[in-house]
């Protein structure tokens, strides 16, 4: 019989290269710039990978962070960082396969799948923060990307008042109702 | 299986059956027009898998990307009067792999960004597929009145050069991208 599971190993991994001077955690979130050719930039992937391009990235910035912070989920160019930290302009592997091992924070505490809270990247943070209140927005669709908990794993994270979830996409719609 | 292998390993391949009449190139940028089995579109296979019908993205195919004599999205900004040459909706597009499929035969597509497809080097920025061509294009170069990304709801965006030293419509490593809420357009520096 035919086997589905959320292994990590099911999950397509891109070789990135790190802009951040400091390490990025584990399953931190990033922000994709550019790219580059894996020989080019002279890292230490697996050598299956040479020739392949490489992810740039670094940590999230929003441009217009100064209208709302929060609006800060803009489409496709996030990534989530594996279980192993990148060191400061080092190398390593992020996927965008949902779900996701995600590093996330919020002031109400720790949440859980029965829980409505909805996250989004934000703008100089490695992790996605729980969105408590709308204040300021015109309107939810002005998120895109917003992600929820699927699932609670027990993953441990040295990450001061972060936890790590299993995060899948938030429908726009449904948390505008 | 290592869970970091290269990730060209790890894109979706998906059979597809080229069911027009020109060669289709190596990463060139294809419409989903269907799907079924193999023999329903007459392949010659022993196998009978369920594909892909690829063809050229044509101008029957384009959508308006915004109504003429209105203004963007925001209320501001140009009108766009270029209708039923791009697409906005970026997702009902595949790439080829570098293999060129012949016509009525079979080659492996996906639709798993980032990938490498063919664009219009001449200038790079918001891209989307041109009707009639295998490529992307930016459609400010021909039509500066639809530069304004916010006609679009999604587009590709140039992450790397695959041949430098080329010009003219050559192989780009894109990805996918989209707004709701504006531009930024810093992050190609």
């Amino acid at each position: 019989m035919t086997r589905f599971d959320t292994r990590i190993a099911s999950q397509r991994w891109e070789a990135c290269i790190s802009y951040a001077d400091e390490e990025i955690p584990a399953f931190a979130v990033v922000q994709v710039v550019n790219a580059n050719l894996i020989d080019a930039v002279s890292q230490s992937l697996q050598p299956t990978a040479r020739g392949e391009p490489a992810l740039y990235v670094r940590k999230t910035v929003i441009a217009d962070a100064d209208s709302v912070q929060l609006r800060s989920a803009r489409g496709h160019r996030f990534r989530f960082n594996g279980p192993v930290p990148i060191p400061a302009k080092g190398a390593g592997y992020v996927t965008r396969d949902i779900p996701a091992l995600a590093l996330c924070h919020s002031v109400r505490g720790i949440p859980s799948p029965t829980t409505d809270g909805v996250f989004a990247p934000i703008d100089g943070q490695w992790y996605l923060e729980e969105i408590v209140n709308f204040t300021g927005v015109d309107e939810v669709t002005e998120f895109l990307n917003l992600f929820r908990v699927a699932m609670s794993p027990d993953v441990i994270t040295n990450q001061a008042g972060c936890f790590v979830r299993w995060m899948t996409l938030q429908s726009v719609a449904e948390v505008d109702k | 299986m290592s869970w970091h292998n290269p990730q060209t390993q790890q894109v979706r391949w998906i059979d597809a059956l080229n069911t027009g009449s020109d060669e289709i190139p190596g990463h060139a940028v294809l419409y989903i027009n269907s799907a079924g089995l193999a023999s329903e579109y007459g392949a010659d296979i022993d196998s009978d898998p369920y594909v892909l019908e690829v063809v050229k993205f044509t101008k029957d195919l384009a959508t308006a990307v915004s109504s003429v004599n209105t203004s963007g999205p925001y209320g501001y900004g140009p009108t766009c009067e270029i209708r039923e040459q791009y697409h906005d909706i970026m997702q009902v597009f595949c790439v080829n792999g570098p293999v060129p499929i012949p016509p009525g035969q079979m080659g492996v597509v996906t639709l798993d960004p980032p990938f490498i497809a063919l664009c219009d080097a001449g200038e790079i920025d918001v891209l989307v597929p041109l009707a009639d061509s295998w490529h992307l294009v930016t459609p400010k170069a021909s039509s500066p009145e639809c530069a304004d990304p916010a006609h679009w709801a999604e587009w590709f965006r140039p992450l790397m050069d695959m041949r430098p030293l080329e010009t003219g419509v050559k192989p780009y490593f894109v990805d996918l991208d989209s707004t709701l809420a504006g531009f930024t357009g810093e992050e190609l520096s």
